[in-house]
């Protein structure tokens, strides 16, 4: 859901068009797409880079992890989750609501990584690292817009 | 329902990579008609009663459907009509918003037919009288958005024949 | 498209108005009771009364002409507004048309005569002064100015004289009816409908035809009154401004709110609401309680099955429960679980725990969703405390209300879940063991296919091998059958103006991948030492080795590769020009990774269908096709099934030695999962035509044609199918000399000139002999 489909259901909850404040509302986001769809396109252009450096950092934190046992494929798994989860943010970003993080990215996903065997602390030191890469990456105040899509991420996430 | 954004991040997401130049651009472009857009919802949402009453006005009063046995015949039924059809104008200025279709289908096509059916609604007369609002929402908001106004209409038109 | 999913067309019978006996019998059927004695004294003066009632209609009847012509002529001036009044239309020849006194008798000179003196000026005057002065007529209101004929136009004197006709003959539909709820229905609101210049002298009007009506009962104290209330019920609904509508706010952001126009809500049937209140006679209690038992357990259980619960009752009705928890407690009682819980699946119990305790049908997917989720997690006792918990309960029902069905005519209903709903609401529906809003909803387009990389739903494949769908008459339209002779319907890419248009890039682009160009390696030296062309050299088509790697591992793994996962041999060997394009995709695909990929874990038919896909860029077509790899992979194995797909003329004539492999095909379903029907991109079809239905495969894609349905006995499949290859690359590569496609083989490195193999497969004619 973006800003525009929400309040778009909000108003057809009550059978009614969208009211003024509704629709300032949407002209902004339509105003502030551009540089959404810019800080969405950096972080997609430097997604190796951001993933690489993520899980060396994570490796350092936490050294016993599945991912760092030497098994090839734990190790490459844990790298295509967390690009899935960065993918998942440069959309939260473009459509400035977290619902589709948790909808697609977080529901489930706990049970899911208990079940494999995968320590769900360790899962979140992974993002936590995998933020503060991606944020360094960032000027500034496009951090500061990215930050809070990789919290919620976070957050859904702790046990 | 979904947005022009949710759509694109959609199909995006079903193969599971990040958003293509073609995208971006379609983005782009409809973050830079979003002026357009809102202009037009406050236009219409200002102007709906009028609308909905010419639109009927303009193709079904005083035809074979108002007669006696007609399907808009006594008050009764006129006021479920123009219910419709302020339904049609009020969720295709939703979808216009939105830059796509799918809450039409979501909240007004899904079931209409059986619906109309089990009340002998006219399906031709209905689309008629959708085709006529189409016209009169062009004639209040401007050539270029009652085009993108009327990509909508036509939807709901497409989705009832 | 989705609105061919249906949920079935009850044929509906709105109830449109009361009379006296059906609003008497509805109360008494609401209540499940029989008709008391009072009802039936009321029943029984209304027949005695019936005679009567048929007199004074039949009165008004036959004067009905010149009483819709003192009320026309009070109001109009300047001609004669009976002329204006057409009869009703000619139904004579229609079968069960009786053709009415009034017409029969009516004397045809008379209109004549009238029409003779239409123009002269003196006589109006003196007749309209005469209908003026007439005795006991009501007095104008202030400032009421009569409308003048010819400026009003004959077109509005039609519509309001065919109105003011209409306004009598309803009268007396509701005289005979015993019951102004006819009126009421349908006159509210008329005066938004009605110019609203014309509303004082409406009310004038029907103030005289009220005059005159009972100019011919002056004797009739009885039959005066009967007009009189008739008539005031007229004039009140008609002053009433535009009624509101009642307005269903939607109770989640999957509902939508909707509108029931105030009068549908008058017209239904009258539904008693039962409440709870302390100080309810012991009759009175016992009819709530009853009412809770048909609510809760679609009959009065006490009566059928004997069954006690004089606990809760006795705490009800001391008050020491609310009406909530006392249908929390039928809720949750065993009767309630061996009927509606353990006889049926999950999805349908959650169907009838909505309709019990929401009074509604399930109203969308999501909802659904989320009380599935609860079942599935906590039981039903936790759903029953979601439903009874939820602010729609508390909206409509509170703490003292028994829950209702909020049917047709209740509030305004969805049509998404149309059929279904109505069929719920039956009494048989208890009976239907099949959910039917589940089914129905998932036949309309999800937005949101559920896909976690973990998740059932994220199957990289849209065939869904191996499903089996139940033979259900229900929903025949969802899955079409598929056997050893069918084939699949491809879509292919479609060039608009041939290669090397202005949009190369954008139609040029592989579906499912990024937007990549063709990649294809060009050596500077071969092997066998040629030298490529010079003609191919500044083509940017032809790709570095590092990309050229790069989309092979996208293309054979179908996403980027990780580090481990790398075949360094190869790699380097391809950078050597030791190995073509084609070797070392038949490394990769032979590689540790991939085999443990799409090979160990998967049964076969998935494995087959995806490395078919990733090796020769489309799906395979059918079970025959099919059927030779099983045999080699049975038989030789998994290697051997690599080198069968690498070597075969298709992957030759599609990529050659040095082209990446790429999608060429897709299913339609796959199709529908990459662009979801009317994203935005189907704004920029405006041009199209809108009512075609085809606007989805705008663009690039266009619809294949039917491969095959069923029947044809191929032998010889592999050749065809390179056959078919064969015309659509030559189309777009030389259209000239279709002839000259053994160059590109034999390693001489012709560079392809911009475009893709790019048409609709056309192969109907060929795997279809039957048809020849």
């Amino acid at each position: 859901m973006s800003i525009i489909t929400r309040s778009i259901t909000t108003a057809d909850r009550e059978a009614r068009y969208p009211n003024a404040g509704e629709l300032q509302a949407i002209q902004e986001f339509f105003e502030a797409g551009q540089s959404r769809l810019r800080i969405a396109a950096a972080l997609a252009a430097n997604e190796h880079k951001i993933v690489e450096n993520g899980s060396q950092k994570f490796w350092e934190r936490c050294p016993v992890t599945p991912s760092n046992s030497g098994n090839p494929r734990f190790r490459a798994s844990c790298m295509r989750d967390q690009s899935w989860y960065l993918r998942l943010v440069t959309y939260s970003v473009i459509t400035g609501d977290v619902d589709l993080i948790r909808k697609v990215g977080t529901k489930g996903a706990k049970e899911m990584y208990e079940s494999l065997g995968v320590p769900l602390r360790n899962v979140v030191e992974c993002m936590r690292c995998l933020k503060e890469v991606a944020l360094d990456l960032l000027r500034l105040e496009d951090a500061a817009e990215v930050a809070p899509y990789f919290d919620f991420l976070i957050q859904e996430l702790i046990p | 329902m979904q947005d022009a954004i949710t759509a694109l991040i959609n199909s995006s997401d079903v193969q599971g990579r990040y958003l293509d130049t073609a995208g971006v651009d379609r983005l782009r472009a409809y973050f830079q008609s979003g002026d357009l857009r809102s202009r037009a919802a406050i236009n219409i949402s200002a102007n709906a009663n009028s609308l909905v009453t010419q639109a009927v006005a303009k193709s079904l009063m005083y035809t074979d459907i108002t007669a006696p046995g007609g399907n808009m015949y006594t008050c009764r039924r006129y006021a479920a009509c123009i219910r419709d059809m302020d339904y049609f104008l009020r969720y295709a200025t939703y979808a216009m918003l939105a830059g796509d279709p799918s809450i039409l289908d979501e909240r007004i096509l899904n079931g209409l037919r059986e619906t109309y059916n089990s009340l002998g609604v006219p399906i031709g007369a209905t689309v008629r009288a959708v085709q006529s609002m189409k016209e009169v929402t062009t004639d209040l908001i401007g050539a270029e958005a009652g085009r993108e106004m009327g990509v909508y209409f036509d939807y709901i038109c497409s989705g009832l024949s | 498209m989705s609105i061919h999913k249906s949920g079935g067309s009850p044929v509906i019978c709105p109830q449109q108005y009361q009379t006296l006996p059906t609003s008497i019998i509805s109360h008494a059927e609401q209540h499940d009771r029989d008709l008391k004695t009072s009802e039936l004294k009321m029943l029984k003066d209304f027949f005695s009364s019936g005679t009567k009632l048929l007199q004074i209609a039949e009165i008004l009847t036959q004067h009905a002409d010149e009483i819709v012509s003192a009320g026309a002529d009070r109001i109009f001036f300047g001609g004669l507004p009976m002329a204006y009044l057409e009869p009703p239309a000619n139904r004579q020849n229609l079968p069960g048309y009786n053709v009415p006194d009034r017409l029969v008798n009516r004397p045809k000179e008379k209109l004549k005569v009238q029409s003779a003196t239409f123009n002269n000026p003196l006589q109006d005057v003196w007749r309209y002064l005469k209908v003026q002065m007439s005795e006991n007529r009501e007095p104008l209101p202030d400032g009421f100015r009569p409308i003048n004929i010819s400026r009003y136009g004959s077109v509005r004197m039609q519509r309001s004289m065919r109105d003011l006709g209409w306004f009598l003959r309803y009268v007396t539909y509701a005289i005979v009816a015993g019951d102004s709820s006819i009126l009421t229905v349908n006159v509210r609101g008329l005066r938004g409908v009605i110019p609203e210049d014309a509303t004082e002298a409406t009310v004038v009007a029907i103030r005289d035809m009220q005059w005159k009506a009972l100019s011919y009962f002056q004797q009739d104290a009885e039959a005066s009154a009967i007009i009189k209330q008739h008539f005031g019920v007229l004039l009140a609904e008609y002053i009433v401004e535009k009624p509101a509508n009642y307005l269903r706010q939607g109770v989640s952001h999957d509902q939508q709110g909707l509108q029931l126009p105030e009068s549908y809500a008058l017209s239904a049937t009258h539904r008693p609401k039962f409440v709870m209140k302390p100080q309810l006679s012991v009759t009175q209690q016992e009819a709530v309680i009853r009412a809770a038992y048909r609510q809760v357990f679609e009959r009065d259980v006490t009566r059928e099955y004997g069954v006690s619960l004089t606990d809760l009752e006795s705490k009800f009705k001391s008050g020491e429960f609310s009406t909530k928890e006392f249908i929390r407690h039928l809720a949750k009682s065993r009767l309630y679980r061996k009927l509606f819980y353990e006889p049926f699946v999950i999805s349908r119990v959650i169907e009838l725990a909505v309709k019990h305790f929401l009074g509604r049908g399930l109203s969308a997917i999501e909802e659904f969703q989320t009380y599935f989720e609860t079942v599935s997690e906590k039981g039903f006792s936790a759903l029953v405390d979601v439903l009874l918990d939820s602010p729609e309960y508390a909206d409509y029902f509170g703490e003292e209300t028994v829950p209702y069905l909020r049917g047709l005519g209740q509030e305004a209903q969805e049509c998404r879940n149309w059929g279904a709903q109505f069929e719920l609401f039956k009494f048989s529906a208890s009976v239907h063991k099949v959910p039917q809003f589940v089914t129905l909803f998932s036949t309309y387009p999800q937005v949101w296919p559920s896909q976690h990389v973990y998740g059932s739903g994220h199957d990289s494949l849209e065939t869904q091998f191996g499903a089996v769908f139940p033979e259900n008459w229900q929903h025949r339209d969802r899955t079409a059958s598929f056997n050893k002779d069918h084939q699949r319907i491809l879509i292919g890419y479609k060039s608009e103006n041939g290669s090397g248009n202005s949009h190369a890039v954008l139609w040029g682009a592989t579906p499912g991948l990024d937007h990549q160009p063709l990649l294809k390696l060009r050596h500077v030296v071969h092997a066998n030492g040629k030298t490529p062309e010079q003609g191919g050299s500044v083509d940017s088509l032809v790709q570095t080795s590092e990309a050229v790697i790069r989309g092979a591992y996208r293309q054979v793994f179908g996403r980027d590769i990780y580090p481990e996962q790398r075949v360094l041999a190869a790699e380097s060997k391809l950078k050597s020009g030791e190995i073509t394009v084609r070797e070392f995709v038949r490394q990769l695909a032979k590689s540790r990774s991939f085999r443990q990929l799409y090979w160990e874990t998967l049964y076969v038919t998935k494995a087959i269908e995806i490395i078919h896909r990733r090796l020769l860029g489309r799906p395979t077509y059918g079970r025959q096709e099919m059927n030779q790899y099983y045999d080699v992979c049975a038989r030789k194995g998994f290697y051997a099934l690599i080198d069968e797909l690498i070597d075969c003329n298709e992957y030759y004539q599609s990529y050659g030695n040095d082209t990446v492999p790429y999608e060429r095909f897709i299913t339609p379903r796959g199709f529908e999962m990459r662009f979801h029907r009317g994203t935005a991109s189907s704004l920029h079809d405006r041009e199209g035509n809108p009512f075609s239905g085809e606007r989805v495969y705008h663009g690039e894609w266009v619809k294949a044609t039917l491969l095959a349905t069923q029947g044809s006995e191929q032998g010889d499949r592999p050749e065809f199918r390179s056959a078919k290859t064969h015309d659509v690359e030559s189309f777009h590569q030389h259209p000239a000399e279709p002839d000259n496609h053994s160059q590109n083989y034999d390693g001489d490195y012709k560079v392809i000139n911009g475009g893709r193999p790019i048409e609709v497969a056309e192969l109907q004619p060929e795997l279809n002999p039957i048809e020849s």
